[in-house]
């Protein structure tokens, strides 16, 4: 799902445009006929396309920098870049317009075109604005692990930080949340599911100080459970079970990552398996989407893999830097294609927008300040040298990257946000980088993460949206330039699975036993054990309700689900045949337990929202099943309540 | 801390709507994107999976009958041309009543499908169908998402992207389910699908009465009103789920549920477009248009060695698949131009790519071949088009502001009939496509911080010269 900006960044940004470009005098001689220039859409691409290879990804060529408007005005060895308005006395014409060739930029291919030209010399004269929402050209990300000093006193590690944080911030943060909402997000979290009303009983009874600890460890004991509750997330970030039929060969390699989730196999191990494995290992993540025919480089599998272990496991996006170096980051194609070039038979020829370069790409891990790679050592020494590279303790990157997805996945929000993009800074450094120093101390053990989290006054404070996170940041006193605030986890929608899992829990069924027609097993085949025979929906095909409740295809990496609300969800949810088909055998069992009408509506709440109905509820929803219930009426009944937001929303 | 209750009430109706806006950004300053006049408002796809052979259809040419032996390199079309209502353009027998219909057409002969080497349907009906070629790194979406999220429904009840006759059943459901996709645009421009248009009316209201249905709705808004969570829940979630939900109820109210509803049209109307599903598709395409919707694809669905995949017996499979077209096609555009919607509706016929006797690829980019036709073909089932061509695909186009009666490109008129003037790449034709809508090429979208175009890296360009 692409992501807003942030309202108040956009807004800042958009003001400091205006602002810019009402700034500018015209003060060309010549009158500004041209219609207004388009930074973003036109001037940027000429500099990304001919001028950033010697004047931007870190180089400064002639001391000439061209990636911001400053930059720019501050210009080169030869003074100013360009005088704003009087395109005639700029350096930056003169150069592209000169005849003489020593002078003439840019001095490598053909010069600009006129077309470009008249685009750029209209630009310095309109003022040369420049957007700032388009151009941030965005460092690499801090390697180096560390450890912050936690701030003095007892209690849990992340509450220190979190107090530190909020007193810098001048907030009050709420109480923790009831033991039944507490109990619920850590029951959805940990293994998918929600609490039975026995469970949350016996929790709601429990009178230890500790119980909430105790309760996440126990939880995170139930392997089986939590292994098909993670299974999702994994399958989503490393494509297991994409779906693109004959033409690619398909990436499955659940019959690995389901024992490796429930064995808790630790992060670093789990990783160095996915980028170095056995021959009978899970292959499928490393090997890619596999198309026949002829690809682009982009689609080459060994580019896949370079990409993909640096999004997923480096949360470094250099997808940009495939096709030639990257204009909005300093990753140059070098560095993608050198992590490429280990899992190629042949050397690679590393191509600009597939027009092959000459330059051959020379093997290397894209962080060289953790180490680097023999060249000389055979192919397999080297992918296991990555392997290693990427997982070890001196890549504090690597430990930071999956904290923090954890985080975003158990807060609805990462300490870094987009979770993909690991150079932007976290809002709050120390907490990150102490979790992540955490997580490296207890041998890259997730569970230990997740404990800490869910035990963390953070992740039971009440739920947050949009429209109190941007009150926080407007507060007088909290004021610092921060773009985010927290004040709270955001409300997160069930996933797909989640709520297909929910709705049948209702009466005691799994997914694959109520669907109707069956659908195809997807995990069977690479799988000796036949798991999907556990019936959870994760295991199914991803039908047209798990489709419109954002379980992707798997054809891509997807770190983050789409969770907004949609027509189409709700119409699945409202006339789908395949819900409607298990609301009524659910009913239909349901109405085995031949219960009263009173004590059929307090089951379908209590197991579905672990709550009794109130008063009123139950008087409406008694009306529509009636004192003797049909089937008809409890499939009613039983719609309602999975139909309303509070079933899909976790608070 | 912020009292949730009254920041909300202070925001009012409209600051809640612009929270969640948490839609994709068109990239750097939205408002400045170009605009272009738009030539049509509605668009309807007619997609031909599975290789549609451009000389058995829309450029007919030497035309050899089939007996024992013959030599394939001869074979050029199986089908004698027919003349048609535009002078001097004949198309293949078969398609009598389409070529009445041929003088309101723009008809490019020169589509080239991408070179991949081998010919591989789903990665050609996904470029066909989105602009890029899979796999990609990130979701493309279908060029409806794309045009539904831009323009927006016609009609506020009408979904703005909608997916007619495609089941999902054949064996290779997978390769259609990856470009039927609104890719990184999210689910809410993605296609409302109608796999079964002649049950679509019962299909679409579920198994149960209209009073049942309007109870639980009437239920299902006094239990959010009565849900204790009330004001704690999160204004956005709780806000655009009840409204989800409350358009997806007006969607079985709105004109489109009626237009999809067919038993509405009179039996001999029914008869005339009732050759299949893709056939009942059209019908329901021309009603749907009429009720304001912006984006339709009508499939003939895609069977592997069915339909227009043929791999033997290509003749007689052609037969049929002409007649599965040939009448509902006419009638559609006779019946949008009767209501006055042709003007502004593009109908637009095409395929993922041609065929071909014996040329599998480029013609100068032979690739392994999937099907084998003899030097002589001995028998019936060896006469037609089995390997797939890709160097010059037929596409024609009707209404929405194109040429009435022009043809573009040339092919030639020696086997094979590889394109010789004007060719016309998947990028341009979607550029083309989308400028007749009013969306430029250069139309793009932010995802992972960077443009994401409609057309690939904005490159492609339209052909004016289509345009009336």
């Amino acid at each position: 799902m692409p992501r807003a900006l942030p309202f108040v960044l956009y807004l800042t940004l958009s003001i400091a445009l205006v602002v810019d470009a009402a700034s500018a005098a015209p003060a060309s001689d010549k009158p500004a006929k041209a219609p207004p220039v388009e930074f973003a859409k036109q001037v940027l691409p000429i500099f990304a396309h001919r001028c950033f290879e010697c004047h931007g990804n870190g180089k400064r060529k002639g001391d000439l920098d061209l990636t911001s408007r400053d930059l720019l005005l501050k210009g080169g060895a030869d003074g100013p870049g360009i005088i704003v308005g009087k395109s005639a006395e700029s350096a930056l014409i003169q150069r592209i317009t000169s005849t003489d060739p020593d002078e003439r930029m840019p001095n490598k291919g053909d010069p600009l075109t006129a077309e470009e030209i008249a685009i750029l010399k209209a630009w310095v004269d309109q003022g040369a604005p420049w957007d700032a929402t388009v151009v941030t050209i965005a460092p690499k990300p801090p390697i180096k692990p560390r450890t912050p000093t936690l701030p003095a006193g007892d209690g849990h590690p992340l509450d220190r930080l979190l107090t530190a944080y909020a007193g810098r911030h001048h907030l009050a943060l709420n109480a923790a949340v009831d033991d039944r909402r507490f109990a619920r997000r850590a029951f959805f979290d940990v293994v998918g599911l929600p609490p039975t009303p026995a469970e949350l009983e016996e929790f709601l009874k429990d009178t230890r100080p500790d119980k909430r600890a105790l309760l996440a460890r126990q939880l995170l004991d139930r392997k089986q459970d939590y292994a098909e509750q993670w299974m999702s997330f994994w399958c989503d970030h490393l494509r297991s079970g994409t779906t693109f039929g004959i033409d690619g060969k398909n990436i499955n390699i659940n019959g690995w990552l389901l024992p490796a989730l429930r064995d808790n196999l630790p992060y670093d191990q789990f990783v160095c398996t996915l980028i170095n494995p056995a021959k009978d290992g899970p292959r499928g993540f490393i090997e890619g989407l596999k198309m026949r025919g002829v690809v682009v480089s982009s689609a080459r599998t060994e580019i896949q893999a370079a990409q993909n272990i640096s999004q997923i496991f480096l949360g470094t996006q250099l997808k940009c830097a495939t096709c030639h170096d990257s204009f909005t980051s300093r990753w140059t194609q070098a560095e993608l294609w050198g992590m490429a070039t280990i899992f190629a038979d042949q050397p690679m020829e590393i191509a600009r927008c597939e027009v092959p370069t000459g330059k051959i790409a020379a093997p290397g891990f894209i962080f060289p300040e953790v180490g680097t790679i023999d060249t000389k050592l055979p192919r397999d020494q080297q992918i296991a040298r990555l392997a290693d590279l990427v997982t070890t303790k001196e890549n504090g990157l690597f430990a930071r990257t999956i904290v923090n997805r954890l985080w975003s996945r158990l807060l609805g929000r990462g300490l870094i946000d987009p979770v993909d993009n690991m150079e932007n800074p976290a809002w709050d450094a120390d907490l990150l980088d102490w979790l992540a120093a955490d997580l490296v101390a207890h041998g890259y053990d997730l569970k230990h993460t997740i404990e800490r989290i869910v035990t963390s006054r953070a992740y039971q404070l009440p739920a947050t949206d949009d429209a109190e996170v941007r009150a926080a940041v407007a507060a007088p006193g909290a004021a610092d330039g921060s773009k985010f605030i927290f004040t709270g986890p955001r409300f997160r929608r069930l996933s797909a699975e989640q709520y297909a899992d929910t709705v049948c829990a209702i009466a005691d069924a799994k997914w694959a036993a109520v669907t109707a027609p069956p659908p195809k097993a997807t995990a069977a085949k690479p799988d000796p054990k036949n798991e999907h025979k556990l019936g959870r929906a994760w295991t199914h095909t991803r039908s047209a309700l798990q489709e419109a409740l954002g379980r992707p295809d798997r054809n891509n990496v997807m770190t983050v689900r789409e969770t907004d609300a949609s027509t189409l969800q709700a119409l699945q949810i409202l006339t789908g045949p395949e819900l409607q088909g298990v609301v009524d055998k659910l009913s239909a069992k349901l109405l085995e337990k031949k219960l009263a009408t009173q004590d059929l509506i307090t089951l379908i709440y209590t197991r579905g929202l672990n709550r009794a109905p109130t008063e009123q509820e139950l008087k409406l929803t008694s009306e529509t099943l009636g004192e003797s219930p049909k089937l008809d009426a409890v499939s009613d009944v039983l719609w309602l309540v999975i139909a309303l937001p509070e079933f899909q929303v976790l608070d | 801390m912020l009292n949730r209750r009254n920041f909300i009430k202070a925001m009012g109706a409209t600051g809640l709507a612009a929270l969640a806006a948490r839609e994709p950004r068109v990239f750097a300053a939205a408002d400045k994107a170009e605009k272009l006049t738009p030539r049509a408002d509605a668009m309807i796809l007619l997609f031909m999976a599975g290789g549609m052979a451009s000389t058995e259809t829309f450029d007919p040419k030497h035309y050899e009958a089939f007996t024992p032996g013959v030599e394939a390199k001869r074979v050029l079309s199986t089908f004698p041309a027919i003349d048609t209502s535009l002078d001097g353009v004949k198309i293949s027998e078969g398609l009598e009543n389409v070529a009445k219909v041929m003088n309101r057409a723009t008809l490019i002969r020169t589509m080239q499908a991408a070179n991949l080497g081998k010919i591989l349907h789903s990665r050609h009906q996904f470029h066909v169908h989105t602009g890029y070629v899979p796999p990609v790194s990130v979701p493309a979406p279908h060029i409806g998402a794309w045009i539904a999220r831009t323009l927006g429904p016609r009609h506020p009840d009408v979904p703005g992207f909608i997916d007619i006759a495609e089941p999902l059943q054949a064996g290779e459901s997978e390769v259609v389910k990856a470009y039927l996709t609104s890719g990184f645009l999210g689910s809410e421009y993605g296609p409302f699908r109608v796999p079964f248009p002649a049950t679509a009316a019962n299909d679409i209201r579920a198994k149960m009465t209209a009073d049942r249905l309007d109870h639980r709705i009437a239920r299902y808004r006094e239990l959010v009103k009565a849900s204790p969570v009330g004001d704690l829940a999160g204004a956005y979630q709780q806000e655009s789920l009840v409204r989800s939900m409350e358009s997806a109820y007006r969607l079985l109210r709105s004109p489109a549920a009626k237009a999809i509803d067919l038993s509405q049209e009179g039996k001999d109307v029914y008869a005339t477009y009732n050759t299949s599903d893709f056939g009942l598709g059209c019908l329901m395409a021309r009603r749907l248009v009429e009720a304001g919707a912006r984006f339709i694809e009508v499939h003939v669905n895609y069977v592997p060695f069915g339909h227009w995949d043929t791999h033997d017996n290509g003749h007689t499979k052609l037969v049929d698949a002409k007649k599965m077209i040939d009448r509902p096609l006419a009638q559609l555009i006779l019946d949008l131009e009767a209501r006055g919607l042709l003007d502004r509706t593009a109908v637009v016929l095409c395929s993922e790519f041609s065929r071909d006797p014996l040329v599998e690829g480029k013609p100068d980019a032979l690739v392994e071949k999937q099907a084998v036709t003899p030097p002589q073909m001995a028998e019936m089932k060896n006469y037609g088009m089995h390997a797939h061509f890709t160097s010059a695909g037929s596409v024609a186009i009707w209404g929405g502001g194109f040429k009435k009666g022009y043809v573009y490109g040339e092919t030639a008129d020696e086997h094979p009939c590889t394109t010789i003037k004007n060719p016309v790449t998947i990028e341009d034709l979607h550029a083309t496509l989308y400028t007749a809508m009013g969306i430029s090429p250069r139309h793009n979208y932010e995802y992972e911080q960077r443009p994401f175009y409609v057309t690939q890296d904005g490159k492609g360009k339209a052909i004016t010269d289509l345009f009336a």
